[in-house]
């Protein structure tokens, strides 16, 4: 019955956001004083991994190898699902991000099958310098936290900065620190003419949660980014901070961040930079990933390299290696079709052999409204 | 007598193109503002800026840009010589840009006249419309001209 509802709620945004004129991306009307807009993500996509190094938890904040890897993954299904929904009056908006997180076949995931509320946020916005929102959203943290759930819209998928793990790697645990929760409220705004413009913002959020949702934090979440953009919009140049503390194992972690977007001709390089210090010193996180890319009329092939290495685990405390190529292909401004292979290896690492030159494929159809 | 015989022609040919083509100003294209906006010249910086989000308030007011659908010859217009793209390319950019930014795309309005009335009807409206179809218009006025 779940299955059925969620499958014909989705079925009806899709048929509505196709039969609706869409305006540049968004189905809009106007209600009132009131604009109101519908956005939605929806993916199909097949992925095939090898056998991923195992990791087991034998105490809080202490991981050993599996003697044994992972089973390969070799998965056709729909993944994600975002609607979105917008209204604006003026100066004044409220979000709302529902989403269908692995997929609305709720068989094998643990949040499959469900519709949550991702972000819902009201937003004041008095000029360019400044606006401030309240409610619960992503952390403005790097190039792509803000909108990891579209991720594979804009990206390679699994990018170490903001990890959304698979359930292989989620298993292996202590990766749940990576990535900065949501935050609560915040102000932002831009500084001076377009496009030459130096972007601020500064949040507060609760920090970690618990999975029933109470929030055990000593003290509240803390952070801010500054992004310059220079060279009419073509370099982009970011700072990000972001601390919280949590209970044990982690206690106090504290993120930092740099990230370089710059176009050179139509080489387009994105890079982010990650350094996560925790109070033990035993679970520090360094991450880096370079990518570039170039279009070829609706065609944007790339390559990159991801870096990741993460102290409390013996998986990556060496660094993992991902090598990356692919391409994504604009079908029309509704569909994106994408490719990617990826080749994981674990330098130095204690791993089964199996588990040291892991390939990745994964094929996507992503529809946007 | 050959040769006055090619002046003819020629005076002709230029003649009837200059008839074809007609007035220069009546296949001008015209950006208009609400009159609540204190400016009265915009650059095409500018109005690129205003039109693919890079600028979302004015005079303390949002921004309200009002496109076409991609068939029509104002919209064919406007996207190559002001923000020198194809149609793809702005919807591409506006999806990417709503996933990243929240912000809302240009309003679509199907019509010169429709446009000229949410223009006029939002303190922060832009649009544009053939210089012909700005006579007699209220509530707007022309902050920047390009050919059609």
């Amino acid at each position: 019955m779940k299955r059925c509802s969620t499958a014909g709620w989705v079925l009806a945004v899709v048929l509505a956001a196709v039969s609706a004129p869409p305006t540049a991306g968004a189905v809009t009307g106007e209600i009132g004083d009131a604009r109101v807009s519908v956005n939605g993500y929806l993916d199909l996509q097949y992925t095939y991994m090898g056998r991923l190094p195992q990791g087991t938890e034998t105490a809080p904040g202490v991981f050993a190898v599996a003697p044994t890897p992972a089973d390969p993954i070799s998965t056709l299904g729909q993944e994600r699902m975002n609607l979105i929904l917008r209204v604006d009056e003026e100066r004044y908006r409220a979000t709302v991000n529902l989403r269908a997180a692995q997929g609305v076949d709720g068989d094998t995931h643990s949040t499959g099958g469900r519709v949550e509320v991702m972000e819902a946020y009201g937003e004041y916005r008095r000029d360019e310098r400044f606006s401030l929102r309240g409610g619960t959203f992503l952390t403005p943290f790097g190039i792509y936290n803000e909108f990891r759930y579209a991720i594979s819209l804009f990206a390679p998928v699994v990018l170490a900065t903001v990890y959304a793990p698979p359930d292989n790697y989620a298993d292996s645990g202590g990766l749940a620190h990576v990535a900065p929760d949501n935050v609560n409220l915040m102000a932002a705004g831009a500084l001076g003419r377009a496009p030459r413009w130096l972007a601020y913002a500064v949040y507060v959020g609760a920090g970690d949660r618990t999975a029933t949702g109470t929030d055990p934090n000593e003290d509240k979440a803390v952070g801010g980014r500054l992004t310059a953009r220079l060279a009419g919009g073509r370099r982009s140049i970011g700072v990000s901070y972001y601390t919280a503390k949590d209970p044990q194992p982690w206690g106090r972690h504290r993120h930092t961040m740099a990230s370089l977007d710059l176009w050179t001709g139509q080489l387009h390089t994105e890079s982010e930079m990650l350094w996560v210090r925790t109070s033990t010193d035993a679970a520090d996180v360094f991450a880096w990933y370079v990518r570039l890319s170039r279009p070829v009329g609706r065609a944007t092939p790339f390559i990159g390299l991801d870096f990741f290495r993460d102290d409390a685990n013996p998986i990556y405390a060496r660094g993992m290696r991902r090598w990356s190529a692919g391409a994504g292909y604009e079908a029309t401004s509704h569909l994106y079709l994408k490719a990617e292979y990826h080749y994981h290896t674990y330098p130095g690492a204690a791993i089964p052999d199996a588990a040291d030159a892991v390939h990745m494929v994964r094929l996507a159809a992503i529809m946007v409204f | 007598m050959r040769t006055r015989w090619r002046r003819v022609t020629a005076l002709a040919a230029l003649a009837l193109a200059a008839v074809a083509a007609g007035p220069a100003w009546a296949s001008d294209i015209v950006v208009v503002v609400n009159d609540r906006v204190a400016a009265q010249t915009l650059s095409a910086e500018q109005v690129r800026a205003i039109y693919l989000g890079e600028q979302r308030f004015w005079n303390g007011q949002p921004t309200y840009p009002v496109t076409y659908p991609d068939q029509l010859p104002e919209m064919r217009a406007f996207l190559r010589s002001v923000l020198g793209m194809n149609i793809n390319e702005f919807k591409s950019l506006w999806i990417k840009r709503i996933f990243r930014t929240g912000d809302l795309p240009p309003v679509r309005v199907n019509t010169p006249e429709e446009a000229l009335r949410a223009v006029s009807g939002h303190a922060g409206g832009i649009g544009f419309v053939d210089a012909g179809a700005l006579e007699g218009a209220t509530g707007v006025h022309p902050v920047f001209r390009f050919p059609g």
